[in-house]
């Protein structure tokens, strides 16, 4: 009787040690696009959601688009330029740029054209074709769509902190300018406010 | 058991500190890798980051280094929370138990090489990224002498408030001069103002660990130039930084008994250069001028640690001492209590093995913590001057007290441009 459950506990071990030798150490899991992850309490997924849904909210709420069919009867072009970095964090600004991009050209009521490094490319493919491609199907020179409008912005961090404990803000601002006349038709400020704490002991 | 607190956890690095005495960073980059897998067991992961991050940089691997210098930045953060279990071991065993978590000058001068990289790499935005990251450390470690500073005068008694040896380093004028010039560059005036203000600051707050004048080319490095000219400016940097090295102490406290106090010493490695000058091909030559003793700031900042170290060896010292001592008082006890020759026979080879167990316990466990990154440099020297746009050679000759040249470290093809950052860098490994 003894031996027999001595068996089994030794079987039960063996299992054991078993199962627990074939467990991956990494493990992932899919996330959905609301769920709200924040490891380090640096800048992440659910700040940029943050800023660009609140920033493009407020820059198509503002009149500059419905001015402009106005008067020029004609949708508004829009150019991105920077988003400059100047937090302390390495922070991706083209992600914001692009977003911003994807929801101006999306309303069907602005124009967007590539940005200056982009356009770069464009025309040495341009210039490519007038000597290698046929000249039935090479495109012509000289036909892009000049903006009326650049958009240019910045990210700034502002920490107040004490070992263990910080008050980390991210202010990101945005702005329109007429490419002509330099008047800025559209200004927009975001920020977001995070409280990261860190424990002094841990088991 | 013994043998195994006992265990060293010092590294041999002489392979590596003869290719970097030689100036051969790249040989002393790849003797280290060599030594990866050992050294991150005996020592962990953050300093190996801390060692290979700073020879990459020297060895101009630039991209490497900032792999490196982040993974020991993110170590040193993750460090900040402790073990308990470890921390309590470390009552009991020593101050090795713990992570390493990183010496003040090891975080902030992370930044600070970090910064360089990304300037060598043509990258403006992430090196400020990197100096703003640098001032926030900054302003915590200001904090953190406050809540200290305010900690000790409640806990004193009357008139007699505890006095602090450290002087409190917060400030490094040598990451502020390194924004100035960098936001200069980039055309961020206002922020080289500000640094070029914070940096004076450093200088006037902390005249304990800025002896001597303010370089006189941070005067002149905000001027605009003239038509077709440049200011450029040169960081150089000398020496290593200081080691840690043990100190035992062993107090008799009885006739059969004593205490062993091991307490870790920051002890300097002083450059030998007297004297930096710079050669540059058809102008001339110009003498670096002393902005940062990188050496005086690391021990200086070590000090706000030494109380604390010191208080809690005296501790953990004093339990092991007491324990050898109960062992003894009840072996001794229990032997004059024994009912027969042969139980008190048995209870003195027992308690004479277990008494022997304990002194050895408490000797070969009692370590000081000397873990530190090695490859810090010991000081950083600047100048400046103003050149006509064109391509340049760089000699920087340098000299130790006598005058005598040596070392020479030779910069070829720098270009002097409207635009573009005019920062160039030297490492004497002496």
């Amino acid at each position: 009787m003894r031996s027999k459950k001595g068996q089994i506990l030794t079987l039960l071990l063996i299992t054991l040690f078993v199962f627990a030798g074939c467990s991956s150490t990494v493990r992932v899991s899919r996330l959905g696009e609301d769920d709200q992850y924040d490891l380090s309490g640096n800048w992440n997924d659910t700040d940029i959601n943050i800023i660009t849904t609140a920033l493009i909210k407020s820059s198509l709420s503002g009149n500059w688009i419905a001015q402009f069919r106005l008067h020029k009867g004609a949708n508004p072009v829009v150019v991105v330029g920077t988003i400059i970095n100047r937090s302390s964090e390495h922070i991706d600004t083209s992600i914001i740029a692009k977003k911003f991009e994807m929801a101006l050209i999306n309303t069907n009521q602005v124009d967007m054209v590539a940005d200056i490094n982009f356009r770069e490319q464009l025309r040495g493919e341009r210039e490519e074709q007038q000597y290698y491609a046929s000249e039935e199907t090479a495109v012509a020179l000289g036909r892009e769509i000049g903006a009326d409008y650049l958009l240019q912005g910045a990210v700034r961090t502002v920490v107040d902190q004490t070992p263990g404990k910080a008050v980390r803000t991210y202010y990101v601002s945005a702005e329109l300018v007429d490419i002509e006349t330099s008047r800025k038709v559209w200004v927009g400020e975001e920020s977001v406010r995070k409280l990261i704490k860190q424990a002094k002991y841990t088991w | 058991m013994a043998t195994t607190v006992a265990c060293t956890s010092t590294i041999d690095l002489q392979g590596v500190n003869y290719n970097y005495r030689r100036g051969d960073y790249w040989g002393a980059y790849e003797e280290l890798q060599a030594l990866q897998e050992s050294y991150t067991k005996k020592q962990g992961p953050l300093l190996y980051a801390l060692d290979a991050g700073m020879l990459a940089h020297y060895g101009q691997q630039y991209s490497e280094s900032n792999l490196l210098l982040s993974a020991a930045e993110r170590g040193i953060w993750e460090n900040y929370s402790e073990s308990i279990t470890a921390n309590i071991a470390s009552y009991l065993v020593n101050d090795n138990t713990r992570a390493y978590q990183g010496e003040d000058f090891e975080d902030l001068y992370a930044n600070i090489f970090k910064a360089l990289n990304y300037l060598h790499l043509g990258e403006p935005e992430s090196a400020m990224v990197e100096l703003r990251r640098f001032t926030e450390k900054q302003q915590l470690l200001k904090q953190k002498y406050l809540n200290l500073n305010a900690r000790l005068s409640n806990t004193s008694y009357g008139e007699v408030v505890e006095e602090y040896t450290s002087s409190q380093f917060s400030s490094s004028a040598l990451g502020f001069y390194l924004q100035m010039v960098l936001a200069r560059d980039i055309g961020e005036f206002d922020t080289a103002q500000y640094s070029k203000r914070a940096l004076e600051e450093s200088f006037k707050s902390q005249k304990m660990l800025y002896p001597f004048s303010i370089p006189s080319t941070v005067a002149e490095d905000l001027t605009p130039p003239a038509e077709r000219e440049g200011r450029v400016n040169i960081v150089a940097f000398s020496g290593l930084s200081p080691y840690k090295e043990e100190v035992v102490e062993r107090l008799p406290l009885s006739r059969t008994n004593y205490v062993k106090i091991a307490l870790p010493r920051m002890v300097r490695r002083p450059t030998v250069i007297d004297s930096i000058e710079v050669v540059v091909s058809n102008v001339g030559a110009f003498k670096l001028e002393l902005l940062e003793d990188m050496g005086t700031i690391a021990v200086d900042a070590f000090k706000m640690r030494e109380n604390h170290i010191y208080n809690k060896t005296i501790i953990r010292a004093l339990l092991k001492a007491t324990g050898s001592e109960i062992i003894d008082y009840t072996t001794q006890y229990m032997y004059t209590e024994a009912q027969c020759q042969q139980e008190a026979d048995t209870i003195a080879v027992i308690g004479t093995f277990l008494s022997f167990f304990s002194r050895i316990f408490s000797e070969a466990s009692e370590n000081a913590d000397v873990r530190g990154s090695h490859y810090f440099p010991d000081k950083a020297w600047i100048g400046g001057v103003t050149l006509p746009y064109g391509s340049y050679d760089v000699r920087l000759l340098y000299r130790n007290r006598n005058g005598k040249i040596v070392y020479e470290d030779n910069l070829k093809g720098l270009t002097v441009t409207a635009k573009g950052l005019r920062l160039w860098e030297s490492v004497c490994p002496l």
